[in-house]
């Protein structure tokens, strides 16, 4: 019986390692070594923690009438801006890049934002209209009307003139993720050197690449300029 | 004990006599109100100078001045007004010239005590129909004159008075009245007053507020709470402003009692509205019972939800025993007396709240009077501010021996560009005459407060906000709401 007991333990550890062996070979050979990152690549950055929290932070502000984190994040879901890095080898394991956040990328996620925003405070104006014993029509065209009266302007033209940015401007984006430069591979980590005037700043972090996907994520021991921690990790597209 | 003689018995009873009898005959007064004539040297801006007649009432400089006397001086200012003085009433136009009765500016001709009343007389200002403590008192061309604070005369005529020394009086008439609280606190005049409150319910600003952090009985304005939960069930459908609601034998028990308002009766029954109406107007008790009684079943239920309610918007000091404000004994061998409490900064807060959330309680607390159709009878409003105050909008008077007269007032002010509700709290006064005097005089400030510090018409925009817009949700709501209730 125990010799019975021993040799199933042992098949079994047997079993694991041969697994583990397979992995760490297919790592090897075909994830880690993938040491060109020529390309054009593409990430989405996920604003829909900010901007509901933004959101949320304003309209609690409301007597009587609120609505939850969860619920807001659900209404904002999606919320992305796409930022472009293009990688281009010119040494064995080095070369330029250049990174910029889209634009039109950033317009429409702030666009979609006010948008789940206005509605969402829509419906909290007709549940105050129906307390304050308003009698009239209080579906959201309706409050849309009586915003549109009240301050010459729809509601999310008014949501993006007086209340806080839900969305980082773009400038401090294309700051925080933009730049170009050089950068070098070694190993698993890649180290960008962007250089904007005087100011040379230096990025380092841990990629893994698989075929047409690009994982790059945080390298503790480096000094990262700018806060990036909440987006990592950050998983690049090959065009 | 031997009994006692027939003789001194009946000396006794001769000595009561006499004393009665010479009682009858004499001017003998039992309460201890007198007035004390005076004069009053009066100098105006525009040199116009002369001796105003006053009475003081009860006690030395608490003055009233002849309001004929006065009208003869500013007869040749800037400020003129007409005056018809019966013995119940009185008729003042701001900007009518004056006609003399006779005996204007000259001293009182004896210094008999003319023996008159301090009364809430009926005004008409302008038309309007006002009601101020005064005194009115013949005179001898058989022509009456009226008696008036300082104060009163300087915020109907819109002018500055001001007594730089005891016995003179200074009238600016080209210098609008200004109230300043922290002098008159400075001075000793909230002394004996619980706490005040003065701000802008809209946007939570507080332009003044003395002991306003201390819980003090509030009486009646308790009332406000349970107007304020009523509204909660109706915005959640558990009940219906049209819904007949059958009086408890509670009820009918308060409403036979002392504390009794509206007569009620057994089977009788009125609408939610009704009873807010009855609630916040005459100040009914019974029908702030029945409201509670049919919100939650029972009044300690409905008491129960008052004090969560109170926690929920954070006043940290309010604790309620009832629903109507009225004194709650324990069932102690030797009970105590409990009456609900609130700090004047606990019920600012929660008439900003009951404000932004259910304006539509100005629509019933800005009513002189108001029919209950369920009982054809016609209820008025206890707020006296109501009267004299055009932006007054309520909300509700409160007293008790304990408590004092109280008195929470709301006022629409406009500055051109948006309206606000602003708050005035007062708590413990010592009477309804000076309830409604700090009262008045608070409400003043308010508005003055505002005014000074509404933006101006067109100012520029502040950084990338165009000005006037709200920045702040509730803000933003309160201006959609007063533009659907201006449409609706």
């Amino acid at each position: 019986m125990k010799k019975i007991m021993k040799n199933a333990i042992f098949t079994i550890l047997f079993s694991v390692l041969i697994i583990l062996a397979l992995f760490l070979a297919y790592l090897f050979l075909y994830a880690s070594n993938d040491r060109n990152l020529s390309g054009k690549w593409t990430a989405d950055l996920d604003m829909t923690g900010q901007a509901a929290v933004t959101a949320l932070g304003w309209l609690q502000d409301m007597e009587a009438v609120s609505v939850s984190l969860q619920d807001m994040e659900a209404r904002m879901q999606g919320l992305t801006v796409k930022l472009d890095l293009t990688l281009e080898q010119t040494a064995r394991s080095g070369g330029t890049f250049v990174s910029t956040v889209q634009q039109e990328s950033y317009a429409a996620c702030s666009q979609a934002a006010y948008e789940a925003f206005a509605a969402v405070f829509r419906e909290l104006v007709a549940d105050r209209l129906r307390m304050a014993g308003y009698t009239g029509n209080t579906d959201a065209e309706a409050v849309e009307a009586l915003v549109v009266q009240t301050f010459g302007m729809p509601t999310v033209s008014y949501l993006m003139t007086c209340v806080p940015d839900l969305l980082p401007p773009l400038e401090d984006l294309q700051t925080q993720y933009g730049g170009s430069g050089t950068y070098e591979t070694a190993e698993d980590i890649l180290t960008r050197q962007s250089d904007s005037g005087s100011l040379i700043r230096t990025r380092t972090e841990r990629f893994i690449r698989k075929d047409t996907t690009l994982i790059l994520t945080e390298e503790t021991a480096s000094a990262t300029p700018g806060n990036l921690a909440g987006h990592y990790p950050m998983i690049y597209t090959l065009e | 004990m031997k009994p006692m003689p027939k003789t001194i018995l009946r000396k006794i009873n001769v000595f009561l006599l006499s004393v009665i009898l010479a009682c009858t005959m004499l001017p003998v007064h039992a309460d201890a109100a007198y007035e004390i004539p005076g004069i009053c040297q009066v100098q105006t801006d525009t040199g116009a100078a002369g001796t105003v007649k006053t009475m003081d009432y009860n006690y030395d400089r608490n003055t009233y001045f002849s309001l004929r006397d006065i009208a003869m001086l500013l007869s040749s200012t800037g400020k003129p007004f007409s005056l018809e003085v019966t013995k119940n009433t009185v008729a003042l136009n701001p900007g009518n010239a004056y006609t003399p009765a006779g005996g204007e500016n000259t001293p009182w001709e004896n210094s008999e005590n003319p023996d008159i009343a301090l009364r809430r007389n009926e005004f008409k200002v302008s038309g309007e129909t006002v009601y101020y403590y005064t005194l009115i008192t013949a005179l001898p061309s058989g022509s009456y004159d009226c008696f008036m604070m300082a104060a009163d005369l300087a915020m109907i005529l819109d002018v500055n008075i001001t007594a730089p020394n005891p016995g003179f009086l200074q009238i600016d008439t080209q210098t609008p009245f200004r109230v300043s609280p922290s002098d008159l606190e400075n001075a000793g005049y909230f002394y004996g007053v619980n706490g005040v409150l003065a701000g802008d319910a809209t946007t939570g600003e507080i332009y003044y507020q003395y002991q306003s952090d201390t819980p003090y009985p509030i009486a009646s304005t308790s009332k406000l709470m349970t107007c304020l939960l009523a509204m909660d069930a109706v915005s959640s459908g558990q009940i219906a402003l049209e819904q007949q609601v059958t009086v408890s034998d509670a009820a009918i028990a308060l409403s036979a009692s002392s504390d009794g308002v509206i007569p009620l009766e057994a089977g009788q029954q009125l609408t939610v509205q009704e009873l807010l109406v009855g609630a916040l107007l005459p100040s009914s008790n019974e029908c702030a019972l029945s409201l509670a009684e049919t919100i939650a079943g029972s009044e300690d239920a409905f008491v129960q939800m008052m004090n969560q309610k109170a926690a929920e918007l954070g006043l940290s000091q309010a604790v309620f025993y009832n629903c109507n404000g009225l004194p709650v004994y324990t069932g102690d061998a030797i009970p105590s007396k409990r009456q609900n409490r609130m700090s004047a900064q606990d019920m600012f807060r929660l008439v900003s709240y009951l404000l932004k959330v259910y304006p539509q309680i100005t629509d019933i607390t800005s009513m002189k009077s108001a029919a209950l159709p369920s009982l054809d009878l016609e209820v008025k409003n206890t707020n006296p501010i109501l009267h004299n105050l055009p932006e007054a909008t309520g909300l509700k008077t409160g007293t008790t021996n304990k408590s004092g007269a109280c008195l929470v007032t709301s006022l629409a002010a406009d500055d051109g560009t948006t309206t606000h509700d602003l708050a005035v709290i007062v708590l413990g006064t010592e009477d309804s005459i000076e309830r409604g005097r700090v009262s008045a005089l608070l409400a003043r400030y308010a508005l003055q407060t505002f005014c000074d510090s509404a933006p101006e018409a067109g100012s520029p925009e502040t950084g990338t906000v165009p000005a006037n817009m709200p920045t702040h949700a509730e803000a933003a709501v309160d201006r959609i709401l007063r533009t659907a209730r201006a449409g609706g």
